[in-house]
């Protein structure tokens, strides 16, 4: 066969494997059920939407992981979202505080392949400090959170129909927008599939 | 003779840069958010003092500079106001001291003297802290406070800000054990002719955006 042709065949079969193994890929964080109540919860592997090498700035840095959830029947979408932001000088205590906040049923808005926005509502309320270390030449400061949207049967087909190319994550008076990375547009999708395939 | 050329033309393309500064809108982001179909405009930061950063430093002290810039979402446009201020004291602050050393409440108001001595109030749209550092120097404790406020302004008010001169500024704070505030609860400003420049040129601009959201 010529190294060509090879090559083509070799390249087509791995990316129908890939297409179609995802169910078989599913990895867990958790994946229990409690001894007493018989409850089972289920995580997926947290799976990050940007960039590795983001987006070269160095004063400032984002991320954004997302996992799907099921608990007791119910299912949610997790989103962690980390910020590091380099500054000059050790901020104070008081700075710190209230790094991310974000209101119980605030918004998480998706867009979707066909430009379609897909509306989630959060769980409960989050609140997150900032961390401030310093390094050699200036102090880091991070902060981070976990929020929690719960999606309903309409929610989950609309998210595993198609991929997602850019998240908000709406906050108190602002919001963070993120552009997902081509290769993890289908992370999401991915992620909710894997759960239905295991409950 | 060709000295004379040169000054004529050097000066040429100086009135040609003025008048292109004049009518030339720099926007930090004129654009539609993808969610909302919202147009998002903002204008980047006019200083309206003059005072370079590095001239802040060396002055101890009693420092009031002020910058102006305005943003608007989806038609809703704010008046935005970047203050620091500086104040010089012999005891070290403590972390108490420089967190109650500037605070706008919400509610608090904007107060504009125009030119006609008629007086507009604005009121801030949400509270905030000042971001508030200490520094030593020669045998003093530079405090200084950095903060933005922002004033919810509507389309008539926009467009009498882009035509008429603002003469004079008080913008309603409060201050603890630092000299940030007078006695009557304000920061006050008065505007000169490069500040009234700055200040009208940015609702001009904001007016550009909005005409060309309704082109």
């Amino acid at each position: 066969m010529h190294p060509i042709v090879r090559w083509l065949v070799i390249t087509a079969v791995a990316a129908l494997a890939s297409g179609s193994s995802w169910a078989a890929d599913c990895k867990f964080d958790t994946d229990e059920t409690d001894k007493f109540t018989k409850v089972r919860t289920l995580v997926t592997q947290r799976d990050s939407l940007e960039s590795f090498w983001g987006d070269g700035s160095k004063r400032k840095q984002q991320d954004i992981y997302v996992s799907a959830y099921y608990h007791d029947g119910e299912q949610a979408l997790n989103i962690q979202i980390l910020f590091t932001n380099y500054v000059k000088r050790m901020p104070p205590e008081y700075e710190l505080r209230n790094a991310i906040v974000i209101p119980g049923n605030s918004r998480l808005l998706l867009m979707m392949a066909d430009g379609s926005i897909v509306t989630l509502n959060s769980a409960n309320p989050v609140n997150a400090n900032a961390r401030a270390t310093p390094t050699s030449s200036r102090v880091s400061v991070d902060s981070a959170a976990s929020i929690y949207y719960p999606l309903d049967d309409e929610r989950i087909a609309a998210l595993s129909s198609q991929s997602a190319s850019r998240i908000r994550v709406e906050a108190a008076e602002t919001h963070y927008d993120f552009e997902i990375h081509v290769k993890s547009q289908d992370d999401i999708g991915n992620a909710i599939k894997c759960i239905q395939a295991n409950i | 003779m060709k000295c004379l050329a040169v000054t004529a033309i050097v000066v040429a393309m100086l009135a040609a840069s003025v008048d292109a500064s004049a009518a030339s809108c720099k926007f930090k982001q004129n654009t539609i958010d993808d969610f909302t179909q919202e147009r998002l405009v903002r204008i980047d930061w006019v200083d309206m003092t003059g005072w370079t950063s590095s001239t802040f430093k060396r002055t101890i002290g009693h420092r009031k500079d002020i910058e102006i810039a305005a943003e608007s979402v989806g038609g809703r446009s704010l008046l935005k106001f970047r203050l620091r201020l500086s104040d010089a004291v012999r005891k070290p602050p403590r972390e108490s001291d420089l967190y109650s050393a500037l605070y706008v409440p919400a509610g608090s108001g904007l107060e504009m003297e125009m030119a006609d001595e008629s007086i507009i109030e604005l009121v801030v749209d949400k509270e905030v802290r000042g971001t508030n550092h200490a520094k030593y120097d020669d045998g003093w404790f530079v405090v200084t406070s950095k903060f933005v406020v922002k004033y919810p302004v509507d389309d008539a008010l926009t467009e009498r800000l882009a035509q008429e001169d603002v003469v004079y500024l008080r913008v309603a704070a409060q201050s603890r054990n630092y000299d940030f505030v007078s006695e009557q609860g304000t920061i006050e400003f008065h505007i000169n002719e490069k500040a009234q420049r700055a200040f009208k040129k940015v609702f001009d601009c904001l007016q550009q955006a909005h005409a060309e959201d309704h082109a």
